[in-house]
């Protein structure tokens, strides 16, 4: 898919300027940026719930426009930060309900469309919790749903809206790992707004940093998370050097002397 | 609390809970035929049932002009107030909406009673007078609460209150003003009343709300959808505007044509909805049609209970299905803050 010079503004507010943006298929894809800089403007432009003002998208080599709702669902899934409907479902219920774009006009599941169901919530591993309400699954088994019901929509590209935020360092982990084995398993591209950069490093084969709307820088993580242009989006300094066990980079927050050192006094 | 249970919904569990609650509503609907305050009991309840509407049977004409047609608008009424709750808890995301609690039902009866002091006929000035008082409060419900904060529980709950509050002084200046002699029958009807139709006036109810239960019941499943949260339910290929409009459209026309005929009997769409959830879930494919009939069965049985209860007369049908509803109301805000 890709985004040639899309414009989008809320009102008269711009938030994405001149933006141009590949991603390749097969891509591990993170979208970087600091609070407030488009990075969910983005994901809704890909989603096709927000119109572009200027520009074009193509996905799949076809116009964004040129898809149906349904055609789009088909191809695109979301995982939203997670949050528990006011009436309780059950895991398999919710995962269930990836297959919308697939059923008919009354919404009933085929016996195929249960299978893939059962499938999704395999591959989460969530089998033993299938019929458990969802208010009763700690938050990363919840985000793990949320992935599951996605997966259900057998989509071929995957948006995922911070999936990590509100998640333990264990958990974190864990969901990255997960996103990284189905991209490989189902050959499927995923893209992923994200806050944690080091995470973001481990794990995406390709980044865009963007700030105020603006695309700072994209490529590899070697290329994007350097001093200069984490300082020009984020405004703060970060030492940057290789990870011990792979060829990526690992950011660390240096302590000021001169102010309030922290430990290091 | 039990937590509901979790079978998948199939048509083939949507066919067996329906004929179940068909069941139920047709026991309710028989019982509501064979008791009474005349002295026509069950056995010649059921003469005169099987004898035909032209039966010389004394108990005839308590039946088929009384009882039967009453027994009927019950079962619609409960249908489409419960169904309306269901609407609306689930496009406000809001477990506690309701028509009646959110102010519909009273807009809906100012609209009515403004036709009714114009000299209106039933249909289709003054059904038309309560869909526009419906619309009306839907519009100032949805205009107080712009944006997010419509969506926060106690702030749609307070602007319920309020609506209601105005409609119980715009419907009270209303009747002052008219000097009426129809004005107790207005307050009767206000609480409830179900005691005045004929067939005529039943056939174009249902007429009007049996599409509406159609529509809803085609929409169940984007139902659900939506409750994820409406950007998930866009992404899965929901219309969700259209969706939003057309149960907002088809809930408002349904509640108000209904509050029209009965006047306001309160609660409904809490009590139904919220017992059904826990006996089968939340899945609204299985909600629509057990809404449309156990709320069908639980209004009969109510008005029932109106009818046998008092010694003498009776006692509008609201009456019990608020005694039953408020102190629900509470439980479930009470649970809900928990």
């Amino acid at each position: 898919m890709s985004l040639q010079a899309v414009w989008f503004a809320y009102g008269r507010q711009t938030v994405i300027e001149d933006l141009s943006l590949d991603i390749a298929e097969g891509d591990f894809f993170a979208v970087i940026g600091p609070n407030g800089s488009g990075k969910t403007t983005l994901l809704r432009l890909i989603l096709g719930s927000l119109t572009p003002r200027a520009g074009d998208i193509t996905v799949f080599g076809r116009p964004l426009a040129g898809y149906s709702r349904r055609e789009l669902a088909r191809r695109i899934a979301l995982v939203p930060q997670g949050s528990v409907p006011v009436f309780s479902y059950a895991v398999e219920e919710i995962v269930r309900m990836g297959r919308a774009p697939h059923l008919g006009l009354l919404g009933f599941e085929a016996a195929e469309d249960l299978d893939e169901a059962s499938r999704a919530i395999a591959a989460v591993g969530l089998q033993a919790l299938a019929r458990r309400p969802l208010d009763q699954l700690s938050g990363g088994e919840q985000q793990r749903v949320w992935i599951a019901r996605a997966l259900c929509q057998q989509p071929r590209l995957m948006l995922l809206d911070e999936p990590t935020a509100a998640l333990d360092m264990g958990h974190q982990l864990q969901i990255m790992r997960l996103l990284a084995r189905l991209r490989r398993e189902r050959k499927m591209t995923v893209v992923m707004v994200s806050h944690d950069l080091n995470l973001a490093a481990m794990f995406a084969t390709r980044m865009l940093l963007i700030h105020g709307g603006r695309a700072v820088c994209s490529g590899t993580p070697k290329e994007v998370l350097r001093p200069t242009h984490i300082r020009t989006a984020y405004g703060c300094e970060v030492l940057v050097d290789r990870h011990p066990q792979g060829d990526f980079p690992r950011l660390t927050l240096p302590v000021d002397p001169t102010d309030d050192g922290g430990n290091l006094v | 609390m039990m937590s509901p249970p979790t079978h998948p919904v199939t048509p083939m569990r949507v066919l067996t809970v329906s004929l179940g609650l068909s069941l139920l509503l047709v026991l309710s609907i028989v019982a509501a035929i064979s008791f009474g305050s005349s002295e026509v009991g069950p056995a010649a309840a059921w003469r005169a049932l099987t004898g035909g509407p032209g039966s010389v049977d004394a108990g005839a004409a308590i039946v088929w002009r009384i009882r039967l047609p009453r027994a009927l608008l019950a079962a619609v009424t409960g249908a489409s107030l419960s169904l309306g709750g269901l609407v609306f808890q689930a496009l406000l995301r809001n477990p506690l909406a309701e028509p009646y609690i959110l102010g519909i039902s009273g807009g809906s009866a100012i609209g009515a009673i403004t036709g009714i002091l114009l000299g209106l006929a039933h249909f289709p000035g003054v059904s038309l007078f309560s869909f526009a008082g419906a619309l009306a409060t839907l519009g100032l419900i949805l205009a107080m609460g712009a944006g997010r904060s419509l969506f926060q529980r106690d702030a749609l709950l307070l602007s319920g209150v309020m609506v209601n509050a105005f409609c119980a002084a715009l419907i009270m200046f209303l009747l002052t003003l008219s000097q009426d002699g129809r004005l107790h029958s207005i307050l009767f009807w206000l609480m409830g009343n179900l005691s005045t139709i004929d067939f005529g006036q039943l056939g174009l109810l249902v007429i009007l709300v049996a599409p509406c239960f159609v529509a809803i019941f085609l929409l169940a499943h984007p139902m659900n959808l939506m409750l994820l949260g409406r950007e998930l339910a866009a992404s899965s290929g929901v219309p969700v505007r259209a969706v939003t409009i057309g149960l907002l459209v088809a809930a408002s026309l349904m509640v108000s044509v209904t509050v029209s005929h009965c006047g306001l009997v309160g609660f409904v769409g809490l009590v139904v909805p919220h017992l059904l959830r826990m006996l089968f879930g939340s899945d609204h494919r299985l909600l629509v049609p057990a809404c449309i009939l156990g709320g069908g069965a639980f209004v009969v049985g109510c008005d029932l209970l109106a009818r046998v209860l008092p010694e003498q007369g009776e006692m509008p049908a609201g009456v019990i299905t608020a005694m039953i509803g408020a102190p629900l109301f509470i439980y479930l805000l009470r649970r809900s803050r928990d």
